[in-house]
């Protein structure tokens, strides 16, 4: 029993240290880049680290960008181990963000314990819904789930912003400014640091992420979604349900992904505005592959890019270097993940690992 | 017409490891002929014409062709000495136009410029010659299979060829396209281009084919012109030696647990692959399905597991009607399948040897419970069945990719019959698996069956066939051709139904 644990405990570490790597060979590069430029490296990511977490004020900042980032990599991550590539986060926390800020700018008489689960539940089904429908589209019409998600996502943010400056336009207020009215203050997520953006949201979160861990590596279902993953015509072969268990996938993904817009509106925004989140549901997928999908990692890898993002600020303002350094650096290491999927990388791997391995083994 | 040889090969040898997949192989090829090359699966036919076309390069032996001593070093080699080959597999890009897939490779140009004209002129006298009256610009994958097939053809042309292989080419084609690829193929041999034919079926072998090249085991048994050989003579020297079975219980026939009445079943593009067949099987039996590969065993499989949808007839399995049932609801009445490709459809090759050895069990106690898997369970359960069905393998956590051919297809076996099935249906079981496994796993399907279990057996292995069936029903183009106890069965009783020699004397 000893033996297993122990490889569990070292397939974690293993890719807790290829983030590390990763994103240690992506600033490698950026360095690089930077030097070429005659920048001042040292000041660049002094004032980068000090914007991320210089004081307990960035500290939140770089949590408030993190956490929509944990619930789209969770999203990718959990369709991307079933061999689904649904690239949709973007849209679903769209529909989500706009259910739950539809139900607490509503039912303003509720009390906070009742509206607050009551938005997020909101959330969480127009994410599921619209999840499902591009799994229906998919797998009815046998075409791209890439191409489908994404296009859906257009539909979604466009549609939200029809709904905000006609349906709930309210002349000379807000709605003039592209969002909808203000949620009741029983909706707002409480802070948990005073004064910032970082609020309870966390929790929710990091319960997010043990539902999923555990739903990957506990449950019969999801034991059937990796062999999906792993082989689609071989779970058919072994009689598993396919199309139910793909739907289930796209379902949870898209609730994973509503549910993210929820913790934007009741936690940041305290409305919904039009075009609130660009990039949220792309960025989860670098997340998600900076995490190796291992949902327990993905936290980790989504407060590296929250730091990235919060740090960007004070890379322009004191490490004279525009702020689209930080893009630089987002596709350097976009690229580093890339270059491990191509096939001769991988072989290269494989055959180092095998002769380590049969090493190994011939030493016993 | 001229009679000097367009190819000769002489003491071509190709060996794979240990195994001989050529053997001192001599041919030669008359220009202007219809030269057909037959034998079983496995024979080494497909070998010889990869090295004819630069695919493979031989250990030893020479290439001639009109004469002249080639050394080819890859396909292109072989185009620009005039050899072009059409494989059993497609080789067009579905989303390029016909044009552009006839051009891959070889653009019309003048040296400079794009000339879609030189490419058109080029094409006119092939449309007329081949009726293909298809517009260039149509999009290859809005073609029918037969059609396809033709722009391969033109293909081969428009690069120079006047030596074409056309490996198995009626396999995906229906009789009305096989004729019409006859047509063509004589219009060919009339132009002067020679054609090599590779095939199982005599029938269309002795409608076709000027000149026959058995081959066996790596061998060429014999080359015999057309006018003086019959069928029969030709499946005897495919075949080419005693079988015995070595099966020594006698049938006690037990309860029927499978019950095929009038199947008729359809491939994706509606060509009817299994042709109103019936036959039961009964616990306590082996039953063997003979023939050569492709003669309709894999949608029968695919039928009787329910991945495939019955077009008419009636699947009765444990005396349930399971025409409409799921895979799943046929599973759980006591059936096992054992795929005949265990990559493609038996395994998950990025997971681990655990993940694909408990599949079965996942949703029996003590290996879930309450819909939660319970791995201390598990990992005991893989530990045993890993022991029982000797895999060699380090850990149950190794990746499944890691194991050789044999010891996967044991994963499968072992994962198939974990559940205790009483109705197994394996489809080549020990294809592409070392002896050791082979035997090992013939063993566990004679336990079965002595243990009072009902086992079908799909395999093109006629050896295989005969060691272990009780009984031998034999395809052949969807066709059930006969049925026989393997008592009195004997390879050349076989090889004719296979073959179906004299289906139209």
């Amino acid at each position: 029993m000893l033996p297993e644990k122990q490889k569990k405990v070292w397939n974690v570490l293993g890719d807790l240290l290829r983030i590390v790597l990763i994103v240690l060979f992506a600033f490698v590069l950026n360095t690089i880049i930077l030097f070429l430029s005659k920048k001042d490296v040292s000041l660049v990511y002094t004032s980068m680290f000090k914007g991320a977490f210089g004081d307990v004020y960035n500290f939140a900042r770089t949590i408030r960008w993190s956490l929509p980032l944990i619930f789209t990599g969770l999203s990718f991550a959990v369709s991307s181990r079933s061999g689904i590539f649904n690239i949709g986060a973007e849209g679903q926390l769209y529909l989500g963000a706009f259910a739950a800020a539809w139900v607490s700018f509503t039912f303003v008489s509720l009390p906070s314990w009742l509206l607050i689960p009551l938005a997020i539940l909101a959330a969480i089904i127009a994410g599921t819904l619209y999840s499902m429908l591009a799994g229906w589209i998919t797998e009815t019409f046998q075409t791209s789930i890439i191409v489908v998600s994404l296009m859906l996502n257009y539909i979604a943010i466009l549609f939200t912003e029809y709904l905000v400056r006609y349906p709930f336009y309210i002349p000379g207020t807000l709605g003039d400014s592209g969002s909808t009215q203000y949620i009741a203050d029983a909706a707002y997520l409480r802070n948990i640091i005073p004064g910032t953006n970082a609020t309870t949201g966390v929790f929710i979160a990091l319960i997010a992420v043990l539902i999923i861990a555990l739903i990957n590596n506990a449950t019969v279902v999801g034991y059937e979604a990796r062999i999906i993953g792993g082989n689609k015509r071989f779970a058919l072969f072994s009689g598993l349900p396919v199309t139910r268990r793909t739907m289930m996938v796209y379902a949870i993904s898209g609730a994973l992904a509503g549910l993210g817009g929820a913790v934007e509106v009741l936690g940041v925004h305290h409305r919904f505005i039009v075009n609130f989140a660009p990039g949220l549901g792309f960025d989860g997928i670098v997340v998600s592959l900076l995490a190796n999908g291992n949902p327990l990692l993905i936290p980790i890898s989504a407060l590296f890019m929250g730091a990235m993002n919060s740090g960007s600020i004070t890379v322009e303002m004191f490490g004279k270097v525009p702020k689209s350094m930080t893009d630089i650096l987002m596709g350097l290491i976009i690229l580093t993940i890339t270059i491990q999927y191509t096939p001769q990388f991988v072989q290269y791997c494989r055959a180092w690992f095998t002769k380590k391995h049969t090493k190994m083994k011939g030493n016993n | 017409m001229t009679n000097t040889d367009a190819i000769v090969l002489k003491g071509i040898t190709k060996r794979f490891g240990n195994t001989v997949a050529n053997d001192k192989i001599d041919l030669s090829v008359k220009q202007g002929e219809v030269h057909a090359l037959i034998g079983e699966n496995g024979a080494g036919k497909s070998t010889l014409m990869n090295i004819l076309y630069g695919m493979f390069k031989p250990d030893e032996g020479q290439i001639y062709v009109n004469g002249e001593l080639c050394n080819f070093n890859s396909p292109r080699d072989s185009i620009i000495h005039g050899i072009g080959m059409v494989h059993q597999h497609f080789m067009l890009s579905p989303s390029l136009t016909v044009a552009e897939n006839i051009s891959l490779g070889h653009p019309p140009t003048n040296g400079l410029l794009w000339k879609p004209k030189i490419l058109e002129e080029k094409l006119k006298e092939y449309k007329n010659i081949f009726k293909f009256d298809v517009s260039l610009d149509t999009v290859t994958s809005d073609l029918s299979v037969g059609m396809m097939q033709r722009v391969e053809i033109i293909k081969t042309l428009y690069r120079g060829a006047k030596v074409i292989i056309l490996d198995e080419p009626t396999a995906v084609l229906t009789p009305q396209e096989s004729d019409e690829l006859f047509i063509t193929i004589r219009r060919l041999t009339n132009l002067g281009h020679t054609v090599i034919f590779i095939s199982h079926k005599l029938k269309e072998i002795m409608e076709i084919s000027d000149s026959i090249t058995v081959m066996r085991a790596g061998k060429v048994v014999n080359t015999v012109k057309k006018t003086e050989t019959t069928q029969r003579d030709l499946a005897q020297m495919m075949i080419g030696r005693d079988l015995v079975g070595v099966n020594p219980k006698p049938v006690e026939v037990g309860k029927k647990v499978l019950d095929i009445t009038n199947l008729v079943v359809e491939s994706n593009v509606g060509k009817r692959q299994v042709d109103n067949i019936s036959f039961s099987l009964n616990l306590g039996e082996i039953l063997g399905v003979a023939g050569v590969e492709g003669n309709g065993q894999t949608e029968l499989t695919e039928a009787i597991l329910g991945t495939r949808k019955v077009k008419s007839g009636e699947i009765v399995m444990f005396d349930t009607n399971v025409n409409n049932l799921p895979v799943e609801n046929r599973l759980r009445l006591g059936m096992a399948f054992i795929p005949q490709d265990r990559i493609i459809e038996g395994l998950a090759l990025p997971l681990t040897v655990r993940d694909n050895l408990i599949l079965k069990l996942r949703n029996y106690q003590p290996i879930s419970k309450n819909g939660l898997m319970r791995w201390g369970e598990v990992n005991k359960k893989c530990k045993e069945l890993i022991e029982n069905y000797q895999v060699k393998v380090g850990s149950e956590m190794d990746l499944v990719s890691s194991l050789s051919g044999g010891n996967m297809q044991k994963v499968v076996v072992a994962r198939e019959l974990s559940t205790e099935p009483a109705l197994v249906i394996a489809c080549q079981p020990t294809r592409g698996v070392d002896i050791g496994a082979a035997e090992y796993i013939r063993s566990m399907l004679l336990k079965l069956r002595d243990d009072g279990n009902a086992v079908l057996l799909i395999s093109a292995d006629l050896d295989e066939i005969m060691e272990l069936s009780d009984r031998v029903i034999v395809m052949f183009e969807g066709r059930k051709t006969g049925e026989l106890l393997s008592k009195d069965a004997d390879a050349y009783k076989l090889g004719e139904l296979m073959f179906t020699v004299g289906s139209d004397e």
